[in-house]
């Protein structure tokens, strides 16, 4: 047994783990369960769990063991290290999302740096990645300076870094909204929202494949995950004073990233900024205050997660055969790779929100709550997810038919036993939340019905 | 009897320093011994008297007294900075016992490191300003002959003038600063100054006093290199052999740390708002060079004396905003600044490689420039880890001690409500963040080039050595889970100068 084998087994163990909470949770409880707390001498720090954090461990812990999977059969100096930091990444999201203090938040939000900064630099032998991999860990530290400062001046405030006494807490308007600006930079880079993307790209690009999947995956849930938990319950005057900022900010974003993506040259950019596109319409959700743009927001997370981590498998794949994510370079695959197209074309689909996928329920519930508040927006709105579609087809079009450009590669494989087992469980997920999400909606409803009122 | 209990570990040091003395100069210079090479054996000596001096400091009795015709004074304040002293002068030996036994043939470095050590104590429990002063002397003259201990290096010969003629400059700065305040106040013993200044409140802002006041720490934070006043220290730095360079990164801070936060919080409490708004502007001006400085260095001992002198601006933040709790973190910071100092330099102390070359084959190559570091990674593992936690303890990402050092040092400057020092402290650590992370992209992402020639060649690390930087990091690990333990040990310290 090995560090390999070690690593895998422990990431399934977790899976178990998080699958047998699933069962013993009860859905009709509204406070968190499964409470306990670490006491180091005279802090004591909570831990417990509901409905939306159920979500994305579920999300985190179904996405690690295929990423071991992925690099199977990879053989390099540094895999064991690649293995280390990708279960120490593992470790720490379950951490962040279990937690109910903000200490503790603060430090795993913080520490997940470390890893992903060494699996950026570690792969591959483009001087780019060092560039990507600075980027990814300034803006973050950058943002999440602000966030410290703002949960000492709460500790300083109340007295206590708990989640659950921020929430009953006030504060003056001016303190109130500062905090919020504080906190909203933080998250707002993780997310990320439009002035503050420019990282994501980098880092997807440069990232491997499993660093790409967790980053889309989880990572970027990371910052919506904290709007959810931390800036919506306990700042509500402030939340709604900057309201048309927020939406403002993700109106931009969602038209301008989806406009970026369609003149990208690299496929993982136009995943990427497709993924960017995405998170935008989860903020537009998020930040309606109603349970149709909530419900729908978190769904988009866990329908945008599996989606986007199963498409940057799919390029993953395609980059281990040929060694190049440049459009230009592949043309009408469907010939000679069958399977490959069938699952690019399924997880495609899921991306432009076709209904019967996770996607579609998700962005339906979302215009609906934007409704409420204004047309503009669901005009905005639509004609992202329309350039979506575009984009995503686009893509498609390009790399899948069209004759073949055997000049540039010439063997061809389909996908192997290990990548179409790895690729089958997002499909069925992605199809199984979109026909039927009522038994993942009866999980996280009480906890986001707690969040609103 | 209570002078001769009190000074035990200064009367165990002399004494040690007088038997090495004689130890050194008679068998060494022996005839009938051909005359052998003692640093070995000198090394070890010290390295045993330490533990002794480390338990003797230990078992101190821990009251306040007034010794030796009240020059010193003892207090939890001092005997835990001495015996504090004491533990990273045994780590510093032990880590620089190689390096010393291969690149000095004289044992004269050694008993020099040692006489400083005793103007170190002499500092930490100084309660006069001429027992502060000529210990100070005593230390920075020793300094002075161990910068210059490379001889026949230009560099090292330019770094020792160089600290030599600006080192008595500030002297002459401090003691007109003494001086002056002499001639005002007619006193010059620390607890009649500040009982003096407690209760006599008539003290013009315009006056004699202030510019003493002035003087004096102008020569304090000229010696502990203060941003304004730091030109020449990244020249020392690079200037020294590199255990000199070790040594003048961990252990001075202590001693002028010490001496400054007596002259502060002991002394001159009442009026230290005459000079607030220069120490202010030091202070932020030390945490911006320093980390800009370093953005622009290539050779290691540069950036990390830019890095020390950003630190120092941390430090001088207690200074400013005349809080207890400010100071009690502050404590803390310096302990855990001191020991992750100390674990980066260990680790480079010992890693050298024997560079090839067709006439020479035993020339040695240390990590010099950043570009040195060049996937040490791949030649060391435990080694490249544990030096890429203490750069990011450094940074301050979180589950690391610096963490919770730049934690706790905001948190107390946000209670001050000091908003510009906070937005300052960000700022810089942000920047600093960017040339410590430089080294570890060279460390881990690397790719193969000529670098890789010299360090084929990587001589083996003693195994005490590995053993004791791993069991330090271990240690400073701890510190997360079991934060009390420093915070209860600087909380004893503050509290202690108050009463």
């Amino acid at each position: 047994m090995n560090i390999k084998h070690f690593t895998f087994l422990s990431s399934l163990v977790l899976y178990l783990i998080t699958a047998i909470l699933w069962i013993l949770f009860d859905p009709y409880q509204v406070t968190f369960q499964f409470l306990f707390s670490v006491h180091i001498l005279e802090w004591s720090f909570d831990f417990g769990i509901d409905g939306i954090s159920l979500v994305f461990l579920f999300l985190t812990t179904f996405f690690m063991p295929f990423c071991f999977l992925f690099s199977w059969n990879t053989k390099s100096i540094t895999i064991n290290m690649y293995y280390i930091a990708m279960l120490a990444m593992e470790l720490l999201l379950i951490c962040i999302f279990i937690t109910l203090d903000l200490v503790i938040f603060y430090i795993f939000f913080e520490a997940i740096l470390i890893p992903i900064f060494i699996m950026i630099g570690l792969q591959g032998l483009r001087a780019r990645r060092i560039h990507a991999a600075y980027l990814l860990f300034f803006y973050t530290l950058v943002g999440s300076m602000f966030m410290l400062v703002a949960i000492i001046a709460i500790y300083l405030h109340t007295g206590s870094t708990s989640i659950q006494v921020l929430w009953f807490s006030e504060f003056s308007t001016i303190r109130s909204n500062l905090l919020w600006l504080a906190f909203f930079f933080a998250f707002a880079t993780k997310v990320p929202i439009y002035p503050f993307h420019i990282w994501l790209p980098e880092a997807h690009v440069e990232a491997p494949t499993e660093g790409s999947v967790i980053l889309a995956g989880i990572l970027l849930k990371l910052g919506t995950y904290g709007f959810l938990r931390i800036l919506l319950p306990s700042f509500i005057e402030s939340t709604i004073y900057f309201i048309p900022l927020v939406y403002l900010l993700a109106s931009i974003a969602v038209i301008y990233t989806s406009l970026t993506t369609l003149r990208q040259i690299d496929i993982k950019r136009v995943i990427a900024y497709s993924s960017v596109s995405h998170m935008n319409l989860c903020i537009l959700g998020l930040f309606s205050m109603n349970l149709l743009g909530v419900t729908g927001s978190i769904l988009v997370m866990l329908g945008h997660g599996i989606v986007s981590a199963g498409l940057f498998f799919l390029i993953g794949m395609l980059y281990n055969r040929y060694k190049t994510k440049i459009i230009f370079y592949y043309s009408g695959i469907v010939q000679l790779m069958p399977l490959y197209a069938t699952a690019l074309f399924l997880l495609t689909l899921g991306n432009v929100s076709m209904p019967l996928t996770v996607n579609f329920t998700s962005e339906f519930l979302i215009l609906c709550s934007l409704l409420e508040h204004s047309i503009y927006l669901l005009v905005f709105a639509s004609i992202g997810i329309f350039l979506g579609t575009a984009y995503s087809m686009w893509l498609y079009n390009r790399l899948v038919f069209g004759t073949l450009k055997i000049t540039y590669i010439k063997y061809y494989k389909d996908m192997n036993r290990i990548e179409t087992y790895l690729i089958i469980p997002f499909i069925i997920a992605m199809l199984l939340f979109g026909i039927y999400p009522k038994f993942l909606m009866d999980m996280f409803i009480p906890g986001v019905l707690n969040i609103i009122i | 009897m209570i002078n001769f209990i009190l000074t035990l570990p200064e009367i165990y040091l002399i004494l040690l320093i007088c038997i090495l003395f004689f130890y050194n100069i008679i068998y060494a210079s022996s005839k009938k011994y051909k005359f052998p090479l003692l640093n070995e054996n000198t090394i070890n000596l010290i390295l045993l008297a330490f533990i002794y001096l480390i338990c003797i400091a230990y078992n101190q009795p821990i009251f306040d007294a007034a010794i030796l015709n009240s020059l010193f004074y003892k207090n939890t304040f001092s005997i835990t900075l001495e015996y504090f002293l004491f533990i990273i002068g045994f780590i510093f030996f032990i880590l620089t016992k190689k390096y010393t036994i291969e690149h000095f043939n004289s044992y004269e470095i050694l008993l020099i490191l040692v006489i400083s050590f005793l103007g170190m104590v002499g500092m930490i429990t100084s309660n006069h300003m001429f027992s502060m002063y000529l210990s100070l002397e005593l230390q920075s003259i020793c300094f002075y002959i161990l910068v210059a201990t490379r001889s026949k290096n230009l560099q090292a010969i330019e770094a020792s003038l160089k600290y030599f003629i600006l080192g008595s400059f500030s002297s002459a700065i401090l003691l007109f600063g003494i001086s002056y305040i002499y001639g005002y106040t007619g006193l010059v013993y620390f607890e009649d100054l500040a009982k003096f200044l407690m209760t006599y409140t008539h003290i013009e802002y315009i006056s004699a006093f202030t510019l003493g006041l002035l003087l004096l720490f102008i020569g304090l934070l000229f010696k502990i290199y203060a941003a304004p006043f730091h030109f020449w220290i990244s020249d020392i730095y690079q200037g020294a052999s590199y255990n000199i360079t070790m040594f003048f990164a961990i252990i001075p801070f202590i001693s002028f740390f010490s001496v400054l936060v007596k002259l502060v919080y002991l002394v001159f409490y009442d009026y230290i708002f005459f000079i607030k708004d220069i120490l202010l502007i030091v202070s932020i001006f030390s945490m911006l060079c320093g980390s800009i400085g370093a953005l622009y260095q290539l050779q290691f001992k540069r950036l990390m004396a830019y890095s020390s002198i950003a630190h120092i601006g941390y430090f001088l933040t207690s200074l400013v905003t005349l809080d207890i709790q400010v100071l009690l973190y502050a404590v803390n910071y310096i302990f855990l600044y001191i020991i992750t100092i100390t674990i980066i330099f260990g680790i480079i102390i010992n890693i050298e490689s024997k560079k090839f070359n067709t006439y020479k084959f035993n020339t040695y190559k240390y990590m010099n420039n950043l570009s040195d570091f060049y996937l040490f990674a791949r030649y060391n593992k435990t080694l490249a880890f544990i030096f890429a936690l203490s750069l990011f303890s450094l940074i301050g990402v979180p589950p690391l001690p610096g963490f919770l050092a730049k934690l706790f040092l905001l948190t107390a400057l946000l209670n001050e409500t000091a908003y510009m020092l906070i937005f300052v402290v960000i700022v810089a650590s942000l920047i600093s963040a960017y040339y410590l992370l430089k080294i570890i992209k060279y460390m881990y992402f690397g790719i193969y080039n000529y670098n890789l020639y010299f360090f084929k060649f990587i001589q083996p690390i003693p195994y005490i050595n590995v053993i004791s930087i791993v069991y330090i990091t271990m240690l400073t690990l701890l510190c997360i889970l079991y934060p009390d333990f420093l915070i209860d040990i600087a909380s004893l310290m503050t509290i202690s100068l108050f009463i």
